[in-house]
């Protein structure tokens, strides 16, 4: 690891601790219909309406593996870069709870569908590589609701039987921010494959974290505490420093810590002990004997990788090697799929002779904001990318100012109006006569004859002053470049 | 093998969405009354023994060895059918035993099951119809074993024996016996 000032480090007296951590993200597979069952997964629905015999374990019912669903995990196997299994098997995780109707879980143990692979992280300091260790196929439970009644306890079987794959990185990650940047990258690459919508307030994305810590430059890996189903990036950050600082003190009083499985109060802002190893779940994990191993064909995969999308790596290098742009503004613009795409409809409807930088620094800069203060995701943008790549062209060939673009652009929020429109009714055309405004600042000048004199004897600050002026009296209009050049010429 | 998947498959009896439910002070407490009070002595042995041999620490000792020993018993068949089209067997080393009568031993009670598991274990298609009677005028059945998808061999073959057979039932009151 490189030894740099963006280290993350816990502090003490005479040692320096360094934070290992890994991941198990559960990533609800986009699809119409459960893993083994034709139940619907729509998220939202009233409670128990998308539940089958199989889903509620009515005896004598059997599953069967929807083929869709091992397409996706297959797809987002390859978008980790990992190598597929042709062979799989899924076995069967028994525990009784009230939400998981079988009474066991359809995972996969010991021969998941997906093996290792690796991804990429963009951090300030550079790029940052965190391994894969597996990914599996399995059912989700599903939902106890124990707020509704202070006796009783509901249980809502929709999410029963929903595709999951959970995705287990190696003990890769350093630092509160890298487990961010892991979180947003995998999100973004399965919103690029379509195998996972990554919303978190809807449970679609969760995970468990793996936390542990080591002296600095140690080598051996510490005793970890698994945190369970923290489900957001802010509280995922907030329960590991918190759990790091807790092992740190324990070893600096010269305790031990103890294996277990700890939950994050998010209200304390602290993890408390859940259970331990001792009272761990014996699973008795075995193959599921109504489901044989899971067997795909090479074609089968090969036909799979010709149906993968652009992925944000690739993107991101073709955005910097065909638009110019610089490494933090690709980033930018490929972190979300539907950013991405935003911006590649602007730059498509400007035409040929377009202005890239300028469209970049209206999608990050005024498009965002907006986006920003309405609370509104770019896929439901009040400003359609052909009306602001109009809007770019129109400050590129001179018609207006950039100013005056900020008020047109205010203008278009209502409605998606046309912006072209909107300059030839409210008469925003910028003035780009030189005789017009010859006569304006000569004006100008003999109004302010005073201040002339004075740039003259070598104010310069005061030519602001004229420019300002110019504006003023032109209402905004007037082209800035031809009033310096005019301005240069007549003082 | 056979208990360990019942014990699996029995866990959805647990009085939460059907069947049988006792009350109990929490969700533990109604699991364990309702799965104490709902199954048999039997049940609950096959569900002891399914757990246990699935337990860490067990599981490659008993359940792993036993897929083993499946894999023998499936190639063993494999073989003999290289030579014939079906195998014949009895149904059960004996006719039915009493209600209750071999409650405490139920090793030999397992016994019984002796020609019929391993064309589980194997996973081949048997059929069992009935066929003579022992000394007590009791039914004996005998079992049609085929090869793997191979149904209608063995409907053809039992049915031809079925009327070569032409079996009559001699008992009319045992289920009172």
């Amino acid at each position: 690891m490189s030894k740099n000032k963006s280290e993350y480090l816990i502090n003490r007296k005479d040692n320096q601790y360094e934070v290992v951590i890994g991941l198990e993200v559960h990533a609800q597979v986009t699809s119409e219909s459960k893993l083994f069952s034709t139940s619907a997964t729509k998220f939202g629905a009233e409670p128990n309406t998308q539940v089958s015999l199989v889903d509620a374990a009515f005896p004598g019912m059997l599953p069967v593996i929807n083929e869709f669903c091992v397409k996706q995990a297959i797809k987002t196997g390859i978008g980790l870069n990992a190598k597929i299994n042709k062979r799989s098997v899924f076995d069967r995780k028994n525990y009784f709870y009230a939400d998981l109707p079988q009474g066991y879980q359809i995972s996969q143990f010991k021969d998941p569908i997906v093996g290792e692979g690796k991804v990429i992280l963009d951090m300030p300091e550079g790029q940052k590589e965190v391994g894969i260790e597996r990914l599996h196929l399995e059912q989700d439970a599903g939902k106890s609701i124990h707020d509704l009644d202070p006796q009783n306890t509901f249980v809502d079987l929709n999410r029963s039987g929903v595709a999951l794959m959970e995705i287990v990185s190696k003990p890769d990650l350093r630092s509160p921010d890298e487990v961010s940047a892991y979180i947003k990258k995998l999100r973004s690459i399965m919103r690029y494959l379509g195998t996972c919508d990554g919303n978190m307030q809807e449970g679609s994305l969760r995970a468990d974290v793996n936390v542990s810590v080591r002296l600095k430059d140690s080598k051996d890996l510490g005793t970890r505490c698994e945190i369970k189903n923290v489900n957001s990036i802010k509280f995922m950050q907030m329960a590991i420093e918190y759990e790091a600082n807790r092992q740190v003190d324990l070893i600096e009083e010269g305790k031990s810590i103890d294996q277990e499985t700890r939950l994050f109060d998010t209200k304390k802002n602290e993890t408390r002990s859940m259970r331990s190893k001792e009272d761990a779940h014996d699973y008795r994990y075995f193959p599921d004997p109504d489901l044989l191993p899971l067997e795909v064909s090479d074609e089968f995969i090969n036909e799979l990788k010709t149906k993968i999308p652009e992925l944000p790596d690739e993107k991101k290098k073709r955005f910097i090697d065909e638009f110019k742009l610089s490494p933090y503004e690709a980033t930018i613009l490929v972190s979300d799929i539907d950013t991405a795409k935003y911006f590649e409809d602007v730059v498509s409807k400007m035409g040929k002779n377009k202005d890239i930088k300028l469209a970049v620094n209206w999608i990050t800069g005024e498009l965002f904001a907006l986006l920003n203060n309405k609370n509104l995701e770019i896929s439901k943008s009040p400003i359609s990318a052909k009306n602001l790549a109009i809007l770019i062209n129109l400050i590129k060939n001179g018609t207006i100012s950039g100013k005056i673009a900020k008020t047109v652009f205010e203008l278009m929020i209502d409605g998606d109006k046309d912006p072209q429109k909107i300059v030839e009714e409210k008469g925003l055309k910028q003035q780009s006569d030189p005789k017009a405004l010859e006569a304006l600042i000569d004006k100008i000048i003999n109004d302010n004859r005073e201040k002339a004199i004075e740039y003259k004897q070598g104010k310069e600050k005061l030519f602001g002053f004229f420019v300002g002026q110019a504006m003023k009296v032109s209402g905004g209009k007037a082209n800035p470049q031809l009033i310096n050049e005019i301005l240069k010429k007549k003082l | 093998m056979a208990p360990a998947e019942a014990s699996s498959n029995l866990a959805r009896y647990d009085g939460v969405k059907y069947g049988f439910r006792a009350k109990g002070e929490n969700l533990i407490d109604m699991y364990e009354k309702t799965r104490s009070e709902g199954f048999g002595a039997e049940v609950q042995r096959r569900i002891m023994i399914g757990t246990y041999v699935l337990s860490s620490g067990y599981y490659d000792a008993y359940y792993l060895k036993a897929q083993k020993v499946r894999k023998l018993i499936k190639d063993d068949f494999d073989e003999a059918y290289k030579k014939v089209d079906a195998i014949l067997t009895p149904s059960t080393p004996s006719s039915a035993f009493k209600i209750g009568e071999k409650k405490d031993d139920p090793v030999s009670m397992y016994l019984n099951d002796i020609f019929t598991v391993p064309v589980n274990l194997a996973g081949l298609p048997g059929i069992s119809i009935p066929a003579g009677h022992d000394v007590k005028g009791y039914p004996l059945g005998l079992q049609i074993i085929g090869k793997a998808f191979d149904e209608q061999n063995i409907l053809n073959i039992a049915y031809a024996m079925e009327e070569k057979i032409n079996f009559k039932n001699k008992i009319t009151d045992w289920w009172i016996k």
